[in-house]
């Protein structure tokens, strides 16, 4: 169902939460940003948890800003669970359900399935692993069939490799069931990893929407370029001739001050690519740098040159990992690059 | 932790101040004659006569005076009882007639006549043994307060009278001597139907307290115009507040005697000292603090008491049950009227 | 210090032998007279036996006894945490100015000795009290209006009065550490405010419900004066009064021992059922909470909590407040109303009637006695308590309830029967060695130390394991870790356990008095002396300086918690 917020407003202390969002209908949308960026606080108000100054919240073309919680049909799975401890599995999964009896524990048992702990119903809270408590938030939280699933970061007291797991039921599941669902990260290649929909924020404001694929390739500002993936951001007043390459390549306009260029790692080229050691032919950017860091990755390294005043990091599939102190050579199409 | 490290700085601080208050103290102690005192906390207390006693007392002899009052009369007899075999005071302040076949059966006591026994009038020496000798007196009575009540009950049968409905406060006789001293004056007064005395007095009860310093509590803050207390409580508010809207009420019946005794410890450690004492409680000086203090009467006729203890009165009909009877009836009265006062 | 781990097992490993220290502490100061005591129940002069307790067992006198003592305890303790449940929601919930004050406040009823706490009720609830002079001039009547008195009711408040604290602080206590997360999933799994109560808030508040009912229970169940008093007379008699009468009045130790026996067998068994319980429930994560402002929250709790708090306020100060009030008054002439005046405050320093002219110096020795037995008090309970709850937590023991149910013990036997071990304790001068101020403080803490325990043991055993853990990979082991991990963790519980410790030695007099053969006078004690000998007004006059006193001890507790910060 559409999820769309009008112009909320609410203070968070030292900053304040401001933002328009229009979400769309089935998709799995994720809100990223560095802790404490206020993306808790905005899915809190959508769930009614907190009352926002100002602003509507609209979900499926219902205002739904001044409606209870329990009447608003949303499910959320909170980042510690908040399962109750007190009562089973099955009494968990079953509490919001609005039938009960035999139905229920039906639906239960369908649930228990969906999210692959089959025969769970009468597990105790403290048996369960972190995953499988997990995993019966869900679905507890998708028990009542809300229109809406709120997850705020639940994958993050796991370890890698579950989360990694864990991580694909949930799109998984998102997409069997359709069900439009906002999921709340700090995580950016978990985003990258899931959503239809990236939703990045920072100091309680909205800065860029979009799909992952579209903030990875084409960043708005530097701090998207930098916390969607690692990036590339060369300040161009540092690097003069640098500036004649860009300019040339229409990618500059006007004062190069405060401005970066801004390229990722994996676009570069390593080895010798041409013998014209100039630092800008038409298309590409060349440089010769000194390895200052090198970091073995099994399908790629990475590594850090020192290019003569500024560092430049680069994703590298070369057979051979260059050592520390090597020199070499580095390439990059300048249809890779953005200036910020 | 700066809270716990605070704390201790208190504690310890407190604790230094009372080990420098409590040194002279314990060197008071370690002088060659002190005598040993146990006695009920009321006498001992800075506002009964035992301060006052102690002082002159020592004074005179220069006996040092050391008090030991764990409780009521009851728990002091406890005390003295517990430490039998081995013997830590020397005189015994206290135990009153109603406790007398308690002590006796006990033999802490060591017998003592002194001189000034002949001059006390013989039924106020309620032990022919001179185990407890006789040191003040008083009846239990009715007090009543002539602010609020006009025509007060002049019996023990008037108390009956539905006009006096809920305005009576008496002590229960498991847990307080007065009420054990009122159910003794109801038995004394109507024999074996004190059970249906009582029957017919619950109206008047308005409650039974647990110790006479909370009913006597419940009488002044104004809450029952009429308390089981002693026929000496008013001289106290008279001498002291100029305050006589509170009067003892002489019953027709009579009234029940309450004598006060003090006994020489068996096995004391200064029985000299002790009977030094004793006598000089048993002497006019001594008669006279202890009757101002505790607000009792002197055994011993002595001049110059204080106008007020004329708010005292003489009963023409002073009840008194004797021991042996006392002894075999008083477990099945309490029971008996806890059971079937109708309270 | 690195090897406690708990994975050690075997006897010299075992808690038990950890807690040799707490078990010696309390065999010396609470078990051995205790039991001597207990055991002439057993005893006949023909040596070894149950006639005794047949002869209780089988006297309906006695059965009819045991059972208005169990039910009066059972409708007090329910009627109590009714009333504690809201002002523990408040607690947990809201922070407002006055907060602690009011939270202070709530422990005057434990300080107080108990004759002024009928005296407070008498004069608040009383035929000319407070509560009928108002509605006999608002109704017209010249009678009194309002009969509370004299009844089951009358019981039933003052133990209200008595115990709501209880319930009030350890109910807020628990409601603070269930977190808000849970009761949110309730309300976005649609479940309503009351649903939320009902299925999630109250089984998980359950643990400190019955912990809280626990005491609250023992304590209505020992309960004496109150229920005689304002009972109206011997038919509302509790066992209290019974072990009163045969132990300390008729000396009868047999009969006495064997119904304190059956008295001390029930706590026993209730105290065991509730640890039982309570080790059953204990294991969850505790949360922090958010709390609302005053300003934040809505008209309508606002009006509910000042609703709340008026109902308090009647019932828990009114009394309070009447005394404190009474000890300005005085009446000049007679039928003149009464004047505000001094005189009480003057003639408890300058008695009448006193030799000496002046008992200043007394007082000054009472006060000085009070805060140092008190201070004392609440450092040695808190630093044995601490121990004791860290030592049930942290390590495997053999008989933990067993174990449990013998440091709670002390809440559970007559105070008679204590006083009256104690005495034997004492006899022919046995323990002349040990100085009057160390027993008192040693006597206090025994007394104090059920209530340090509950209010430290369940916080302390709901610590999580990967938090200690945590600290002792990073090398604070032990005792290191204790101080600094664990201990500021339970401090609400360290805070609320002290305050009671405190109250309770402020007000404690039966122990003080035998242990000190009256050597050691404390203000408590004074008030006594006051009463004792007519002074009653000076005693109103001395209480109200005993409440002071406290408010401010209450309020140093709270600085230090305030400084830490």
């Amino acid at each position: 169902m559409n999820l769309s917020i009008d112009k909320l407003k609410m203070s968070l202390g030292e900053f304040s939460l401001e933002c328009s969002l229009d979400l769309p209908p089935g998709r799995l949308i994720t809100l990223l940003g560095p802790s404490g960026c206020g993306k808790t606080s905005l899915l809190k108000s959508i769930a009614g948890l907190y009352t926002p100054a100002s602003g509507r919240i609209h979900l499926g073309g219902r205002d739904i800003t001044d409606l209870d919680p329990r009447f608003r049909k949303i499910g959320m799975v909170f980042q510690d669970y908040a399962l109750f401890p007190h009562m089973s599995v099955q009494k968990n999964i079953t509490y919001g359900m609005p039938k009960k009896g035999e139905e229920a524990r039906r639906r239960c048992a369908e649930l228990l399935e969906m999210v692959e702990l089959p025969g769970f119903e009468n597990r105790r809270i403290e048996e369960l692993s972190g995953g499988e408590k997990q995993r019966i938030a869900l679905a507890r939280a998708l028990a009542s069939e809300p229109d809406l699933l709120l997850l705020d970061e639940p994958l993050s007291a796991l370890d890698a490799r579950l989360r990694k797991t864990l991580r694909r039921q949930i799109r998984e599941i998102q997409m069997e069931t359709g069900i439009t669902t906002v999921y709340v990260t700090h995580d950016q290649e978990e985003a990258m990893a899931i959503s239809d929909l990236v939703v990045l924020m920072k100091d309680g404001k909205v800065v860029q929407t979009g799909s992952p694929e579209e903030i990875y390739r084409r960043p708005d500002g530097a701090f998207a370029a930098d916390f969607f993936g690692t990036a590339n951001l060369i300040p161009l007043n540092e690097a003069g001739a640098l500036n004649n390459s860009v300019r040339k390549a229409g990618l500059l306009t006007g004062d190069a001050a405060e401005r970066k260029l801004f390229f990722r790692p994996e676009y570069c080229r390593t080895g010798n690519p041409s013998g014209d050691s100039a630092e800008g032919s038409e298309e590409e950017l060349h440089w010769t740098g000194r390895v200052l860091y090198a970091e073995y990755g099994g399908d790629f390294h990475y590594l850090e040159l020192d290019c003569g005043g500024y560092t430049v990091r680069v994703k590298s599939r070369e057979a051979g990992c260059p050592a520390p102190g090597e020199e070499m050579e580095i390439a990059v199409s300048l249809s890779d690059c953005l200036v910020l | 932790m700066k809270k716990s490290i605070l704390i201790m700085f208190l504690a310890l601080t407190a604790g230094i101040l009372s080990a420098a208050g409590n040194k002279d103290a314990s060197s008071e102690v370690s002088e060659p004659r002190v005598l040993n005192i146990y006695c009920y906390d009321a006498f001992s207390s800075e506002w009964g006569p035992g301060p006052a006693l102690a002082e002159v007392f020592t004074e005179q002899t220069g006996i040092e005076i050391n008090f030991a009052a764990p409780g009521d009369a009851v728990t002091v007899l406890s005390k003295t009882i517990m430490e039998k075999d081995n013997p830590q005071g020397d005189i015994l302040i206290g135990p009153d007639n109603n406790l007398l076949a308690r002590t006796l059966a006990e033999d802490i006591l060591e017998s003592y006549s002194p001189a000034a026994l002949d001059e006390i009038a013989p039924e106020l020496i309620f032990d022919d043994s001179h185990h407890l000798l006789p040191f003040d007196w008083g009846y239990f009575a009715v007090c009543y307060d002539a602010d609020v009540m006009d025509n007060p009950p002049a019996s023990l049968e008037d108390l009956t009278k539905p006009e006096y409905a809920k305005s009576l406060v008496v002590m229960d006789p498991r847990t307080s001597s007065p009420g054990f001293g009122f159910l003794l004056w109801t038995v004394a007064v109507y024999g074996d139907d004190y059970l249906d005395y009582w029957k017919r007095l619950a109206p008047s009860i308005l409650t039974v307290t647990e110790s006479w310093s909370n009913g006597y509590g419940l009488f002044t803050s104004g809450e029952a115009p009429m308390v089981l207390s002693y026929s000496t409580s008013p001289i106290y508010h008279k001498m002291w507040e100029d305050i006589d809207r509170y009067r003892a009420l002489p019953f027709a019946e009579g009234n029940y005697l309450q004598v006060e005794g003090v006994g020489l410890i068996k096995g004391a450690a200064n029985p000299e000292e002790a009977k030094m004492f004793i006598d000089f409680m048993l002497s006019e000086e001594g008669q006279m603090i202890i009757a101002t203090t505790n607000i009792m009467m002197p055994v011993l006729d002595i001049d110059g008491l204080p106008e007020a203890f004329e708010m005292g009165f003489i009963s023409e009909n002073p009840l008194l049950l004797d021991i042996e009877t006392v002894e075999a009836g008083e477990g099945d009265w309490v029971q008996s009227w806890v059971e079937h006062s109708g309270l | 210090m690195y090897t406690m781990q708990v994975r050690k097992e075997g006897f010299f490993k075992s808690g038990e032998l950890r807690l040799l220290p707490v078990t010696l502490f309390l065999f010396l100061t609470f078990y051995l007279p205790v039991t001597v005591l207990l055991l002439k129940g057993l005893q006949t002069d023909a040596g070894w036996s149950f006639d005794w307790l047949r002869e209780m067992a089988g006297s309906p006198y006695y059965r009819r006894i045991f059972t208005f003592t169990l039910s009066q305890a059972f409708l007090s303790t329910i009627l109590s945490l009714i009333l504690g449940l809201p002002g523990g929601w408040i607690l947990a919930h809201l922070d407002f100015p006055g907060k602690k004050i009011i939270k202070a406040m709530t422990t005057i009823p434990f300080i107080l000795p108990s004759i002024l706490v009928v005296l407070g009720f008498i004069l608040f609830w009383g035929r000319q009290g407070v509560v009928n002079a108002v509605l006999m001039s608002l109704t017209g009547a010249d009678k009194p209006v309002l009969d509370v008195l004299y009844s089951f009711k009358a019981i039933l408040l003052a133990h209200v009065f008595y115990n709501f604290p209880i319930a009030l602080r350890l109910i807020g206590a628990w409601w603070e550490g269930l977190g808000d997360n849970q009761h949110q999933a309730a309300r976005l799994l649609g479940a309503s405010e009351r649903r939320i109560f009902r299925t999630i808030t109250l089984p998980q508040l359950m643990p400190g419900i019955i912990s809280a009912g626990t005491l609250i229970f023992l304590y209505c169940f020992m309960s004496f004066a109150v229920v005689l008093v304002l009972g109206g007379g011997p038919r509302y008699s509790t066992m209290e009064v019974e072990v009163y009468r045969l132990i300390k009045y008729s000396l009868d130790f047999g009969r006495g021992g064997a119904l304190a026996l059956i008295e001390t067998a029930a706590t026993l068994f209730l105290t065991w059922f509730y640890i039982r319980r309570e080790n059953r429930t204990i294991h969850r994560e505790s949360m922090r909470r958010q709390k609302m402002h005053w300003r934040e929250i809505s008209l309508r709790t606002k009006v509910l909590v000042s609703l709340y708090f008026l109902v308090i306020l009647f019932i828990i100060f009114g009394p309070i407040l009447t005394v404190m009030i009474q000890s300005f008054l005085e009446q000049t002439t007679r039928s003149a109303p009464p004047v505000l005046s001094l005189r009480w405050y003057r003639e408890m320093i300058h008695s009448p009637g006193s030799f000496r002219g002046s008992s200043a110096r007394l007082l000054a020795e009472s006060l000085r006695n009070s805060l140092f037995l008190g201070f004392s008090t609440l450092a040695l309970a808190l630093l044995i308590g601490s121990y004791a709850s860290w030592i049930l937590a942290r390590f495997p023991l053999k008989f933990p309830q067993l174990t449990e149910t013998m440091i709670m013990m002390p809440m559970g036997v007559s105070s008679v029967v204590l006083g009256m071990g104690y005495l034997w304790l004492l006899r022919g001068g046995r323990m002349g060695a040990v100085p009057a101020m160390a027993s008192i403080v040693l006597a206090h803490t025994v007394i104090a130390l059920p209530f340090v325990m509950r209010a430290l043991t369940p916080a302390m055993k709901r610590i999580r394991q990967d938090l200690l853990d945590a600290s002792r990979l990073m090398g604070a082991g032990g005792i290191r870790q204790f101080l600094t991990v664990e201990l500021p963790l339970v401090k609400p519980g360290l805070i609320s356990g002290g305050a009671f410790a405190l109250a309770i030695s402020l007000g404690e007099i039966n122990a003080t008095l035998i242990l000190s053969d009256a050597g050691v006078s404390t203000i408590p004690i004074a008030i006594y002396n006051l009463i004792g000998n007519y002074k009653f007004y000076s005693a109103c006059a001395l209480g109200t300086v005993l409440i002071l006193i406290c408010m401010a001890a209450f309020a140093l507790i709270d600085a230090f918690e305030g400084w830490e910060n």
